[in-house]
C-alpha cells in the first residue's frame, strides 16, 4: 500500500441478500485514487456507486477483496474500532444532509468534535471556523427548519470539515438542490479540495458535476466501467481493470 | 362483514406493536378486574347469607358484650317467631395465627331449621345433633387446609383458657359465607363452667313482611335491662361488619380508576402512533374512492378488536388467578374473591370502550383529512 | 464519547403529545405506588409505633392478641414484685392491667364501628409515657369519665372535650384529650379498669398486663420467670415484638399494594416501550447519520436508554407530586385481627419518595432497553437508506 493513494481497492466484491435474492452490487473492483484529488463517481442507477462510497467511508464492509484509505486497511476492522476510525478520517455528506433536527446549527456542526478530546472552548473555536469558511457564521443558532436547503447542506459540509478528516466522502450533494444552490455547493467543494488539500470523493448523477472535479469514475453494473479526466482534468494514474 | 380482512391483516401488520399493545392492556385490565372485584365481595356475601327472615339479636354496646342466654325463653314467645339459636364467638387458632378462620358455637337442636340453606344434608344435621363434639366446616376452610369430613381438630382457645377437639360431620355450602366453622354450644358452655351468657341469638321469623315488627318486639323487650339488646336483620348485622372495610373498599376502586385513565393513556398513545404512520395509506384508499366512513370504522373496528382482545386475556386470567389463590391470612372474609359475570361484562365493555375512544380522535382527522395534503405525505 | 443529552430532550420535546401520554401513564403508576405505600407506612407506623422500647406485655398462654387473652387478679398480685419491673420514686410499681373491649360508637355522619375502649388504671401513664394528656385531665377513679384518644376527634360523635360520650351500657364523660405519637392509642378510649369490667359483666379479670422493665433488667429473664412461675404462667413479649406481630395486616397490605403497583407498571411499561419503538423508527436517518459520522454503537444504545430513563424519572417525578396531597390525610382502618377500628393518617416518608424515583427507573430502563438495542443493531447503510 503506498501512502499516495488515498483510497485502494483490490479485488472488491459486496454481496448483499434482499430476501432471497442475492445482489452483486459491487464485483471485482481494484482501483486506485491518488491523494488530494476531487473525483466523481457516477454511473445509472444500481451500479454500485454508493456501495463503493459505503465502502470508502467504512459504514459497510466487503464481502471480498481488501479496502485500505488513506494507508490505513480498514476491510478487518470491527464495528468500535471503525466508528472511531470514522471519526477521525471521514467527512460525510449526504444527499438529504441528514442534520439533526433537533439541533441547532452550530450544535449539529459540533457533533463530530464530541468524539475527540477537544475542550468546550477549542470546540467553540472549530465550530465557528468551519461555519465562517462554508459562509454561514451568522446562522450558528438556526436549527435546520429554518434553513434552505442550500444552507442545509453547506452546514453539512461544515459538519464534515470540523475535525479535519483525511477524505470528504459525498453522497449525492446536489441531488436535492436547484441549479443555483448545486453550483455553489460544487464551487464550495473545490475551494476545501483546493484551499485545505483534502481529497474528496463525490457520488454524483449531475452532469454539471464533471465540470469540478479532476477524475470521473464510472461504474456500471457493480463493474468499473472506465475512467476520465474531468473538466479539470489530470490523467488518472494507476490502470484500471475491468 | 367484507372488511373483516383488511382489519386484521393491518393489525398484523406491526406484530410487535400490536402485541405490546394487547399486552398492555391485557395486564392493566387484568389488575383493574381483580381491583374492582374486591368490593363485590360485600355484595356477594351479603347477596349469599342475607336471608330474608332472620335476625341477628347482640347486646346494643357491640359484641364484646354478651347477653344471657336465657333472653332464649322470652324471645320464642314472641308472635312469628319459629326458630331461636343462640351462638357465641369461639375465636380459637388453627395452627399459626395467620390460619384464622372464625369459629363460633351454636345451640344444635334447630340448626337445621335456621340455616336450611347451608347445603347440608339431613344425615349430617343429625350426626351434629348427636355427637357432642361434632362441627360444621366452610368449604374454602376444608379446601385452604386439606380438611375430609369425619377428620378430628383441635382449635387453641384464645378467649377462652381451653382447647377444643372437634370432628368434622359436615361441609357447609350453599349460600353460607365460605370459611368458618360451628361447633356446639353446649360443648363451649361444659368447657368454660356454664357461664349463661352468649354473644348473638339467631332468630328465625315466619315471613320477612314480619322481621320489623318481631325486631321492634325483641329490643323493646329487654331495654332498661342490664343487658339491652340490637337486633337487625341478617342483612343489616353482615352489612355492619363489612363496614369497617369501607377505606380498603374505597382505595381498591380508586385505584381501578386510576389504572383505566393510565391504560386510556397508553392506547391512546399507541393508537395515534399507528394512524399516523398510515396516512399515506389512508389517502390512497379515499383517492381510490373509500368514502371517510368506511375507513374511520375500518380504523374504529381495528382498535376496538385490539381492545378486546387485551379484555379478553385480561379479565380472563385475572378470574382464573383469583379462583386458583386465596389471600392467605388475616384477611377475614376476603381469603377468596371471586369475580362475579359482571365485572367480567363490565372489564370487557371498559376494553371496548378504550379501543373505541383511544382510536377515534387520530382516526376521524385521518378519514376526513385534505386527500391531496395527505397523499404528498405518501412520497 | 457520548452524544449530547440534550438531543434526547429535545427529542422528547418534539414528539410532545406522545411524551406525554406515555409520561402520564408512568406518572399514574408511580402516584400508585406513593398512594398505598403511603398507606402501609401510616398503619404499619400507627401499629408499630404504639410500643414502648423497655415495657414487656403479658398474656394468658396460647394467647395472640390481647383481644382474645384473660388474666386472673392473683395472677398479676403474684407478678407485680418480681424484680425487673421497674418502680417508681414513691414505691409504686410500673405494672399497668389492662383490659381493652370492643365498643360500639357512632360515627359522625352515620353508622357505627368497633373502637377499642381500655380499661386501666392511672399507672398507664407511667407505663406508657407516650400517651400525654393534651387537653383536660385524666379520669378519676371509680366514675365513668374517658380520656378520648385524639385520632378519634373529628370521626366520631360525642368525641370533643367535655361531650358525653355514649358505648356500653353507659354515658361517660370525656373530660381529656390524650395524643400518642401516632400509635393506635390514639383510636382508643380509656376509662377506669374497674367502671369498664362492670360496663361489659367480665367479672373481676384483665385481659393482660403491661409491665416496664427496670433499668438494665433482662428482659428474656423476667419473660421465663413468668411463664415458669407456676402462680404466674403466662406468656410475655416485649411490647416491640407484640406490635411487630400485630402489624401483620399492614405488612399483607404492602404485598398486594407492590403486587398492583408492578402489574401496573408491566402495562406502562410495554406502553413505554411501544412509544420508544416509534421513537427508533421514526429516527432512523438520525441514528444512521450519528453512527456513520463516528459514534459507537454502545454510545447509540446508551442513547436511547437515557432518553426513555429522563422521560420516566422526569414522570415519576411529576407522578409524586401528584400523590403529594395524601400525606398526612388521617383515615380509618378496619383491623381484622383486633377487631376493631385504627386511626391512622397516610405517610408519604422520604424512603417512599427515593423507592418510587428508582421504581420510576426501572420502569425507564426495562420499557427502553429492547428499542435501544434495535437502534444500536441497526446495519448503517440500511438506516441511511430509508428517508
Amino acid at each position: 500500500m503506498e501512502e499516495k493513494y488515498a483510497i485502494d481497492f483490490e479485488h472488491v466484491t459486496r454481496i448483499y441478500k434482499r430476501d432471497e435474492f442475492e445482489v452483486r452490487a459491487l464485483d471485482d473492483v481494484t482501483v486506485q485514487i491518488p491523494v488530494g484529488r476531487f473525483v466523481a463517481i457516477m454511473g445509472p442507477s444500481g451500479s454500485g456507486k454508493t456501495t463503493m462510497l459505503n465502502l470508502i467511508a467504512g459504514i459497510d464492509h466487503a464481502t471480498a477483496g481488501r479496502v485500505a484509505v488513506g494507508g490505513e486497511e480498514i476491510t478487518g476492522m470491527k464495528e468500535r474500532e471503525l466508528a472511531g476510525w470514522r471519526a477521525r478520517h471521514i467527512g460525510l455528506v449526504f444527499q438529504f444532509y441528514n442534520l439533526i433536527p433537533v439541533l441547532t446549527a452550530f450544535e449539529n456542526v459540533e457533533l463530530p468534535l464530541l468524539l475527540t478530546h477537544l475542550s468546550k472552548a477549542e470546540r467553540r473555536e472549530h465550530v465557528e471556523t468551519a461555519l465562517r469558511v462554508v459562509g454561514l457564521a451568522d446562522r450558528m443558532d438556526h436549527y435546520p427548519r429554518q434553513l434552505s436547503g442550500g444552507q442545509e447542506q453547506r452546514v453539512a459540509i461544515a459538519r464534515a470539515i470540523v475535525a479535519d478528516p483525511t477524505i470528504i466522502v459525498a453522497d449525492e450533494p446536489t441531488g436535492d438542490l436547484d441549479a443555483k444552490s448545486a453550483e455553489e455547493i460544487l464551487s464550495l467543494l473545490v475551494d476545501m479540495n483546493r484551499q485545505f488539500q483534502k481529497t474528496i470523493v463525490m457520488v454524483t448523477h449531475d452532469p454539471r458535476a464533471e465540470r469540478y472535479v479532476d477524475t470521473v469514475y464510472r461504474l456500471d453494473k457493480g463493474v468499473l466501467a472506465g475512467v476520465e479526466p474531468g473538466k479539470r482534468g489530470a490523467a488518472p494514474e494507476a490502470a484500471a481493470h475491468a | 362483514m367484507k372488511y373483516t380482512a383488511l382489519v386484521l391483516k393491518n393489525i398484523v401488520r406491526s406484530k410487535r406493536r400490536t402485541i405490546l399493545t394487547v399486552l398492555s392492556i391485557a395486564v392493566s385490565l387484568f389488575i383493574f378486574s381483580a381491583l374492582v372485584s374486591v368490593p363485590t365481595v360485600a355484595d356477594q356475601i351479603l347477596g349469599n347469607t342475607a336471608s330474608g327472615t332472620r335476625i341477628a339479636t347482640h347486646n346494643k354496646a357491640g359484641l364484646a358484650y354478651s347477653i344471657p342466654v336465657a333472653y332464649k325463653q322470652r324471645i320464642v314467645a314472641i308472635p312469628h317467631v319459629e326458630v331461636v339459636v343462640p351462638e357465641s364467638w369461639f375465636g380459637g387458632v388453627y395452627h399459626e395465627v395467620s390460619d384464622q378462620f372464625p369459629n363460633l358455637a351454636a345451640d344444635p337442636e334447630q340448626v337445621d331449621l335456621m340455616w336450611p340453606d347451608w347445603g347440608i344434608s339431613k344425615e349430617q344435621f343429625e350426626q351434629f345433633k348427636k355427637i357432642r363434639t361434632a362441627c360444621l366446616v366452610g368449604g374454602d376452610t376444608m379446601k385452604r387446609f386439606h380438611l375430609h369430613l369425619g377428620q378430628q381438630i383441635q382449635l387453641r382457645g384464645t378467649l377462652y383458657p381451653f382447647n377444643v377437639t372437634l370432628n368434622i360431620v359436615g361441609m357447609i355450602g350453599g349460600k353460607a359465607p365460605p370459611n368458618f366453622l360451628l361447633f356446639r354450644r353446649d360443648y363451649l358452655e361444659e368447657a368454660a363452667g356454664r357461664p349463661g351468657i352468649v354473644d348473638n341469638i339467631w332468630v328465625k321469623v315466619d315471613k320477612p313482611e314480619n322481621v320489623p315488627q318481631v325486631i321492634a318486639a325483641i329490643d323493646e323487650g329487654f331495654a332498661n335491662s342490664s343487658a339491652e339488646t340490637l337486633s337487625e336483620s341478617e342483612a343489616a348485622f353482615i352489612g355492619n361488619f363489612l363496614d369497617q372495610y369501607r377505606t380498603f373498599f374505597r382505595m381498591a376502586e380508586l385505584l381501578g380508576f386510576i389504572v383505566v385513565l393510565m391504560i386510556g393513556l397508553v392506547a391512546a398513545n399507541t393508537a395515534a402512533m399507528s394512524i399516523r404512520e398510515r396516512r399515506g395509506e389512508i389517502a390512497v384508499m379515499r383517492s381510490i374512492g373509500f368514502p371517510a366512513r368506511t375507513i374511520l370504522s375500518l380504523l374504529l373496528a381495528e382498535s376496538i378488536l385490539i381492545g378486546l382482545v387485551g379484555g379478553i386475556l385480561g379479565c380472563g386470567s385475572a378470574y382464573i388467578v383469583l379462583r386458583a389463590f386465596s389471600i392467605g391470612g388475616a384477611a377475614g372474609p376476603f381469603n377468596t374473591i371471586h369475580m362475579p359475570p359482571m365485572i367480567l361484562a363490565e372489564t370487557l365493555v371498559v376494553a371496548a370502550l378504550i379501543g373505541l375512544f383511544s382510536a377515534i380522535v387520530p382516526a376521524s382527522s385521518a378519514a376526513r383529512r385534505n386527500i391531496v395534503d395527505a397523499l404528498r405525505t405518501v412520497a | 464519547m457520548a452524544i449530547p443529552l440534550k438531543y434526547n430532550v429535545r427529542s422528547l420535546l418534539v414528539r410532545r403529545v406522545s411524551t406525554a401520554m406515555t409520561g402520564g401513564g408512568i406518572a399514574l403508576v408511580v402516584a400508585v405506588f406513593v398512594i398505598v405505600m403511603a398507606l402501609v407506612a401510616g398503619l404499619n407506623s400507627a401499629i408499630s409505633d404504639t410500643g414502648d422500647p423497655d415495657n414487656v406485655i403479658v398474656l394468658r398462654k396460647g394467647a395472640t392478641t390481647e383481644t382474645y387473652s384473660a388474666i386472673q387478679l392473683d395472677q398479676f398480685d403474684a407478678m407485680k414484685f418480681l424484680p425487673q419491673i421497674r418502680r417508681e420514686p414513691d414505691g409504686e410499681v410500673d405494672a399497668s392491667p389492662e383490659l381493652p373491649v370492643q365498643a360500639l360508637m357512632e360515627r359522625t355522619g352515620g353508622g357505627r364501628d368497633n373502637i377499642v375502649v381500655r380499661g386501666v388504671l392511672p399507672i398507664a401513664l407511667k407505663v406508657h409515657p407516650k400517651v400525654k394528656i393534651v387537653e383536660g385531665r385524666m379520669f378519676n377513679p371509680s366514675v365513668n369519665e374517658v380520656i378520648v384518644g385524639k385520632g378519634l376527634m373529628g370521626h366520631y360523635e360525642n368525641t370533643a372535650l367535655g361531650s358525653t360520650l355514649r358505648f356500653g351500657r353507659g354515658n361517660w364523660k370525656v373530660v381529656g384529650i390524650m395524643a400518642a405519637e401516632g400509635g393506635s392509642f390514639e383510636s382508643e378510649v380509656w376509662g377506669d379498669i374497674h367502671n369498664v369490667q362492670d360496663d361489659a359483666q367480665r367479672g373481676a379479670y384483665y385481659a393482660d398486663v403491661r409491665l416496664k422493665l427496670a433499668p438494665g433488667a433482662d428482659a428474656d429473664a423476667l419473660i421465663r420467670r413468668l411463664a415458669d412461675d407456676p402462680r404466674i404462667n403466662l406468656q410475655a413479649e416485649t411490647e416491640a415484638d407484640y406490635y411487630k406481630d400485630q402489624a401483620v395486616v399492614a405488612n399483607q397490605m404492602r404485598v398486594l399494594g407492590m403486587i398492583v403497583a408492578v402489574i401496573m407498571a408491566v402495562g406502562a411499561i410495554f406502553g413505554a416501550m411501544n412509544t420508544m419503538y416509534a421513537a427508533v423508527s421514526s429516527r432512523t436517518t438520525e441514528i444512521g447519520t450519528l453512527r456513520a459520522l463516528g459514534f459507537a454503537p454502545i454510545a447509540v444504545m446508551t442513547s436511547f436508554l437515557l432518553e426513555s430513563l429522563v422521560l420516566a424519572v422526569t414522570a415519576g417525578a411529576i407522578g409524586i407530586v401528584l400523590a403529594m396531597p395524601i400525606n398526612g390525610l388521617t383515615s380509618t382502618f378496619g383491623n381484622f385481627i383486633t377487631f376493631s377500628t385504627l386511626a391512622f393518617s397516610f405517610r408519604v416518608t422520604f424512603a417512599i419518595v427515593i423507592e418510587a424515583l428508582i421504581f420510576a427507573a426501572v420502569m425507564g430502563m426495562v420499557g427502553g432497553w429492547l428499542p435501544a438495542r434495535q437502534a444500536m443493531k441497526m446495519s448503517i447503510v440500511d438506516a441511511l437508506r430509508s428517508i
